[in-house]
């Protein structure tokens, strides 16, 4: 019995939220607002935000174009609005609507991007199974892009849990859950508006995220719920040829990024669903960096890990790699990053005040140091950093005006 | 007590359990699995969730585990008495499909050196991958013992599309105070994987293979 009584001291000590008062989770600051304002330089303050949905909708993907003059985001029920940015202003302003999916059962997004550089032409991807192109400049949706079943290929399941397409825009690569215990890379051949093949020996279990080089139209690097993170060389014709490099978290992937360091080498980071960080040198596959969650939630000053959400990594424009937190306490209110300053120190970096949701995407616009977030409330908010009292009231969160479905494309 | 399980539910719902599988014995030793319902909980919208939790007390004793060592490793392993490869006896695998995947069936996890396991996939192909079986790394720094324990103990949740998991947390030959121990960390880690911790738990339930559950929430 007294290992027993040991073992609920034990239990006693373990950091979770209070079971008494289930409506209030309690959390705070671990140093005063004073300390936290010292340390956390720099002051986020919303520049514009727009609701996009007044149904209880999530916006779960974010994208821009190359010189963050457009904006798009995905929502939970596959519709996706798009905006253009006045990126002087930081103000968004309506552009352009694309309805949701019509279908019986719930279809969500699974991801928008930009096919080049451009502002005009985009890929949405959504979870039954399709990623379809617009030209935002014409009506109608311009190639849709499914897989259809190959004799030679063990059944490929309809749903798409992420995707996206290479630097050149030529190759789209889609990633699908677990079936019959294959999880599948799909490749589409953008021009020819035909599909290429399948990788499906590399993963066990549902693919996660998936993100090309940004440069390097070959490269790609893929993460899944086995914990593995692989990169590709897309050139090679074979599965086992393509298969530059695995590296194993020991968790879940929930989100991969580029990154670059001072020599000029590709690293490739990796937020788990566990809320750790860790980071790779892509050809070596050495460890760069690795945090778990109690160490960013520390960094962030906060107490509970049990509340800790780790958004995004993004980089900043003299190269360094900052990461993107919040919490899931009261909605969400506190969003914070911290850069990565060595392998194993975070150094406070910014505070975002005034956050009105669990963020689940974020962009940065490194040369602007404009943040873009879209979260659980249906809210796309563009950050910037607070140069003097130009304060934000919330009453200018207007609701959605009315769908604006395709109006303004010109000709 | 910070869980919503109390130490007397804990303790009554894991006895119960011990109780049931020692009165009907079985062929086999049955495995002790957590259940757990969710609520207020959309799977299409909300992050799904999945991760690894290190236990106190090893689930799966009769776990195999190989490591793929250099010299050192290989050495300190043959000391251990514990299977191992070298990267000559992978290459002779010869990315041969049907042998790297027999490789991967006769072990439950591998460990790799830090010199071999960037080599893995060079030698041996995505096979191991496929079988989600790729090795986790071993450092010079760690004790091989350990980092063995550590594989054997560390279990892994995942939710689907349902509103539904489970894990096995441990066996019936176990203690029912270290099956507490293993049920209670497993609760905490996962209540704290939920955005709105225990207001997203709908029930708990314990159960051996053949028993009936227990619940405790």
């Amino acid at each position: 019995m007294s290992d027993f009584n040991k073992y609920c001291e034990e239990a006693a000590r373990e950091a979770l939220p209070d079971s008494e008062d289930e409506e209030d989770i309690g959390d705070e600051d671990t140093c005063s607002a004073q300390d936290l304002a010292a340390e956390f330089q720099l002051k986020y303050k919303p520049q514009d935000e727009v609701s996009v949905s007044l149904q209880r909708e999530y916006v779960l993907s974010l994208a821009a174009d190359q010189g963050f003059s457009r904006m798009a985001a995905g929502l939970s029920n596959s519709a996706v609005h798009i905006y253009n940015l006045d990126s002087g202003a930081g103000k968004l302003e309506n552009f352009s609507y694309l309805p949701p999916t019509d279908s019986p059962q719930s279809v969500s997004i699974c991801g928008v991007r930009f096919l080049d550089e451009g502002p005009h032409n985009i890929l949405v991807g959504t979870t039954d199974g399709y990623v379809r192109l617009y030209d935002l400049r014409l009506r109608g949706e311009q190639a849709r892009f499914k897989y259809t079943q190959h004799p030679n290929v063990p059944p490929v399941p309809k749903s798409l849990s992420c995707f996206d397409r290479n630097a050149n825009g030529r190759i789209i690569c889609c990633g699908t859950e677990q079936f019959h215990s294959n999880a599948f890379l799909v490749f589409f051949d953008v021009r020819e508006r035909q599909q290429m093949g399948v990788y499906f020996e590399s993963h066990e279990d549902d693919i996660t995220s998936l993100r090309f080089h940004a440069q390097n139209p070959d490269l790609l690097a893929t993460g899944s719920v086995d914990g593995l993170v692989n990169v590709f060389d897309v050139k090679e014709p074979d599965e086992d040829e393509a298969l530059l490099n695995t590296f194993n978290t020991e968790s879940s992937v929930a989100r991969l990024a580029w990154h670059r360091n001072v020599y000029d080498k590709d690293i490739i980071s990796c937020v788990t669903t566990t809320g750790d960080f860790k980071s790779y040198e892509c050809e070596e596959g050495d460890e760069v960096a690795s945090f778990e969650r109690p160490d960013v939630t520390a960094a962030i000053r906060r107490k509970k890990a049990a509340n800790f959400n780790l958004i995004n990594a993004h980089n900043q424009e003299d190269g360094g790699v900052f990461l993107l937190a919040g919490t899931n306490f009261n909605k969400g209110e506190i969003l914070r990053s911290v850069s990565v300053t060595s392998k194993n120190s975070l150094q406070p970096l910014a505070n975002f005040q005034g956050n009105k949701q669990i963020v689940r995407d974020s962009l940065f616009d490194s040369k602007r140091s404009l943040l873009f977030t879209g979260g659980e409330s249906g809210i796309v908010t563009v950050w910037a950093q607070d140069a003097s009292g130009t304060a934000f009231s919330s009453e200018k969160l207007k609701a959605r005006k009315e769908k604006k479905s395709r109006k303004q494309a010109p000709y | 007590m910070a869980s919503k399980v109390s130490r007397d539910t804990l303790y009554e719902g894991v006895n119960g359990l011990l109780e049931a599988s020692a009165k009907k014995k079985r062929g086999f030793l049955e495995t002790v699995e957590l259940q757990i319902g969710l609520k207020n909980y959309d799977p299409q919208k909300d992050k799904r969730f999945s991760g690894t939790v290190k236990l106190k007390h090893i689930p799966r004793p009769k776990m195999k585990v190989c490591i793929l060592g250099d010299q050192q490793h290989c050495d300190e392993a043959k000391a251990n008495n514990v299977d191992f490869m070298d990267a000559e006896a992978l290459k002779k695998l010869n990315k041969n499909k049907k042998l790297v995947k027999k490789l991967a069936k006769s072990y439950d996890a591998f460990l790799a050196s830090e010199s071999l396991i960037k080599q893995i996939p060079r030698l041996l192909g995505p096979g191991l991958n496929k079988a989600g079986k790729f090795p986790a790394l071993l450092s010079h720094q760690e004790s091989m013992i350990g980092k063995i324990e550590e594989v054997k103990s560390t279990i892994k949740f995942q939710m689907k599309k349902v509103l539904c998991l489970s894990v096995a947390v441990g066996h019936v030959g176990m203690k029912s105070d270290e099956l507490a121990q293993n049920v209670n960390l497993s609760i905490n880690f996962l209540v704290s994987l939920l955005k709105k911790n225990w207001q997203n738990v709908r029930s708990l339930h314990v159960k051996s293979s053949m028993g009936p559950p227990q619940r405790l929430y």
